[in-house]
């Protein structure tokens, strides 16, 4: 891994380290809750369900 | 997304599940981007009727088809009997509900071997364990495999790669 590599990676421990469970946990809910706000990535839908449940089923009669 | 009521409503129903997927890696190991909560309910008859109870209580919605999507309180008992795995959308966030999964043959064995865990909001869940996590994973063709969370897993359970 490069110097930036390894930067990156003990920055990331620094934060992980420092944030408070309860905290991190409400950020992650919320991105999920953001990024299903986002028509590009929204899952939540008839649709979507519709699609991914085909997608598993077709993988579990393979 | 509120993954604390869907595993709040699966307890309060006395759902026997595993939690399992995307959302289970990242209680247990790192933040990866998962936009449903997957679970794997004991396939029994009557372990399927509180399954459907608590998806009642979520406000889910399924259909057939998408012609026919609708809340599930709609539907007469016994719907979730009709086929191996169910992708919902609810008022917290998407669910899907495996009654079979991809690699493993057991669900009682994958339960007696998972881990009994709470989120940070103190929700309690049992999750897949890492072996169980790792074996579906393998038994994906390998343009499905998530590589990054198998190194991940390798490393937890001491496997070299």
């Amino acid at each position: 891994m490069n110097d930036l590599g390894q930067t990156k990676r003990r920055e990331e421990a620094k934060r992980e380290a420092a944030w408070d469970p309860l905290t991190r946990w409400r950020v992650i809910q919320e991105t999920i809750t953001w990024a299903e706000s986002q028509t590009t990535a929204r899952r939540n839908t008839p649709a979507r369900c519709a699609q991914e449940q085909a997608r598993k089923l077709r993988r579990l009669w393979r | 997304m509120n993954a604390d009521r869907i595993l709040a409503a699966m307890n309060e129903h006395g759902v026997r599940c595993l939690l399992i997927g995307g959302m289970n890696f990242l209680l247990r190991h790192a933040p990866v981007l998962t936009c449903d909560v997957d679970l794997w309910i004991e396939d029994t008859p009557d372990n399927r009727r509180r399954c459907e109870e608590a998806l009642v209580s979520l406000g889910a919605t399924w259909g057939p088809t998408e012609a026919d999507w609708r809340p599930v309180a709609e539907r007469p008992a016994r719907w979730l009997d009709r086929q191996p795995l169910f992708a919902l959308a609810t008022e917290h966030g998407a669910v899907d509900i495996f009654r079979s999964v991809t690699g493993l043959t057991d669900w009682s064995a994958s339960f007696a071997d998972g881990a009994d865990e709470h989120t940070a909001a103190g929700t309690p869940y049992r999750g897949l364990s890492d072996r169980d996590m790792l074996r579906c994973q393998e038994a994906l063709d390998a343009s499905e495999r998530k590589v990054d969370r198998m190194r991940a897993l390798r490393k937890a359970l001491g496997v070299l790669s």
